[in-house]
């Protein structure tokens, strides 16, 4: 520029108009590379100052706008719908840039560049993972958009489009984050509400367990000794993840509080207690919960006890009469009633009953022992477990064997369900 | 998943595993046939291998709410994995469940209210 204005080039070219043109446009050429280089300068300083994806995207397009000596910018969404503009003309030229844009297509009949008057528009694209977004700008100028806008708009589709996966990396991080976090706690409110070990009632063993699944589930058990017995509680709350820790925690404190009362030697006026207390809740998040609610009464006229269960949906619940005795049944205890949470109870519902004396077993697990997949998709299923059940005596040893046998079968399997074991037995005296 | 729908009944496939992953497309599919505001939903789970907790609480709220609307929700032809579920959680007397070679029938039993 200063060549082109000193006297010295004045003084050589005066005499040669042909050369004094060139030379002119040669000038001019040069101060518009000169300017686009300064204004891809700047655009290559543009980088993400906040994780904010409006304010992200304002910025982007009021630096659009300045780049291209526009005075209207829009964004349009893959569907056609307007995501974001910016503006200092009147609505006609927006109009113009929204309809344009919508018409055009990379490589369609549509052109890039479209004149209506003295508005002009110019489209590009803008590549955010498999989304195509349009980005259009326009101004009200003699001069319509030439190439060097065209390359300047595509490189500042470019950097929209980095800024933007940037913003949706940043968001799944974020995602992710939160997932963790809420894992985290689902994991500690769990913990909290089993942590208080599991009561027994001489000579009775108690023994519980439960192998959180990845994503933690809602299983959870109450046991509370009395002066005569022992009250359980065993459930799995429908989900996984904070709702399912949340609405356990709940169910934990309701049983604590229900196991306590006089009517409690009825499984079945608990069960009616817990689910009182728990539709509400249970109806508002559209969850469930499958429990067994049981006791375990001392029969006053010898070493026996009575067993009485009332299960709402769970399972698996089976008790073996002689754990000795090969031939011993081991009884499967079916549904009085659906599980809590889906309809009210009925009046008529009668307690699953049976004597529990010595070398006598109850388990009381969750879906996910029996769900329990190997490698080729094979469920551990009942038979597996009957197997383990008749096995072992004492509780602790019985809960051990049963988990491991589940993790063994599942050789490398991640659990998708928590795998919770809770049995009570009746050790046989010694010589017996 | 398929849907179909004739004058009264809208009737869904479902196949392989009913599951927690599975859930948003079954509610996304279901949901015009229960905005519709008129016909039953059958759902057919001849050829569904597994369900869990997840699922069957969904087909617990749909049954509510079509009850709830004077409509019936069917389980057709459930294969043995379904079926055992809804054995051992007691949901198969909740639910309309009907097996191959026969009709839709309301259950006249179970009352939701």
């Amino acid at each position: 520029v200063s060549l082109v204005e000193s006297n010295v080039y004045e003084a050589h070219v005066r005499d040669y108009p042909v050369l004094r043109s060139e030379l002119d446009q040669l000038a001019e050429a040069l101060m518009q590379a000169n300017d686009r280089q300064l204004r891809l300068y700047e655009l290559g300083r543009l980088n993400v100052e906040t994780f904010d994806s409006q304010a992200t995207i304002d910025r982007l397009l009021a630096m659009a706008l300045k780049l291209t000596d526009s005075s209207a910018v829009v964004l349009i969404e893959p569907g056609g719908n307007v995501l974001r503009e910016r503006t200092f003309a009147d609505r006609s030229l927006v109009d113009q840039v929204v309809q344009h844009g919508r018409g055009w297509r990379p490589g369609g009949e549509a052109r890039r560049a479209q004149t209506v008057g003295q508005n002009h528009s110019l489209q590009s694209e803008v590549r955010v993972g498999e989304a195509t977004y349009k980005l259009g700008i326009g101004k009200s100028s003699s001069q319509g958009y030439g190439t060097p806008d065209q390359k300047m708009l595509d490189a500042i589709a470019v950097a929209f489009g980095s800024s933007l996966k940037l913003l949706a990396l940043h968001e799944q991080a974020l995602s992710a984050a939160i997932v963790e976090t809420e894992h985290n706690m689902a994991a500690s409110i769990v913990a909290s509400a089993l942590s208080e070990s599991v009561r027994t009632f001489a000579p009775l063993e108690t023994s519980a367990s439960t192998v959180s699944a990845r994503v933690v589930g809602g299983d959870f058990y109450v046991a509370v000794a009395h002066d005569h017995g022992l009250r359980f509680v065993v459930g799995d709350v429908a989900g996984k993840g904070l709702p399912a820790a949340v609405l356990m925690s709940n169910a934990v404190t309701v049983a604590h509080m229900v196991l306590r009362n006089d009517y409690s030697d009825d499984p079945v006026a608990c069960l009616r207690e817990m689910s009182r207390a728990l539709n509400g809740i249970l109806s508002t998040s559209g969850r469930f919960i499958t429990m067994v609610v049981g006791a375990l009464i001392k029969q006053t006229d010898g070493d026996d006890f009575d067993l009485r269960l009332a299960n709402a949906g769970h399972s698996p619940v089976c008790v073996l009469a002689d754990q000795d005795a090969s031939d011993a049944p081991l009884h499967f205890v079916s549904p009085l009633t659906p599980p809590v949470g889906v309809i009210p109870l009925r009046s008529d519902l009668v307690p699953f009953e049976m004597a529990f004396g010595p070398g006598s077993c109850l388990l009381m697990g969750s879906d996910g022992l029996a769900e329990q997949e190997n490698p080729t998709g094979e469920h551990f299923g009942l038979d597996r477990l009957e197997r383990v059940l008749r096995s072992s005596d004492s509780a602790p040893v019985l809960r051990d064997s049963i988990l491991e046998a589940v993790r063994v079968h599942a050789d490398g399997t991640a659990p998708s369900d928590d795998q919770t074991v809770f049995v009570v037995s009746y050790p046989k005296a010694r010589g017996e | 998943m398929t849907n179909a729908t004739n004058r009264t009944t809208s009737t869904l496939k479902l196949t392989g595993r009913f599951d927690a992953h599975e859930t948003p497309s079954f509610v996304a599919k279901v949901e015009p046939s229960l905005a519709n505001g008129k016909s039953d939903i059958s759902l057919d789970l001849g050829e569904v291998v597994f369900i869990d907790s997840i699922a069957l609480s969904e087909m617990v709220s749909l049954h509510k709410k079509l009850y709830d609307a004077g409509r019936t929700l069917y389980l057709l032809s459930p294969s043995d994995s379904v079926r055992v579920i809804l054995e051992v959680t007691g949901l198969i007397t909740l639910f309309n469940v009907v097996l191959a070679e026969t009709t839709p029938q309301p259950n006249p039993v179970e009352s939701m209210r």
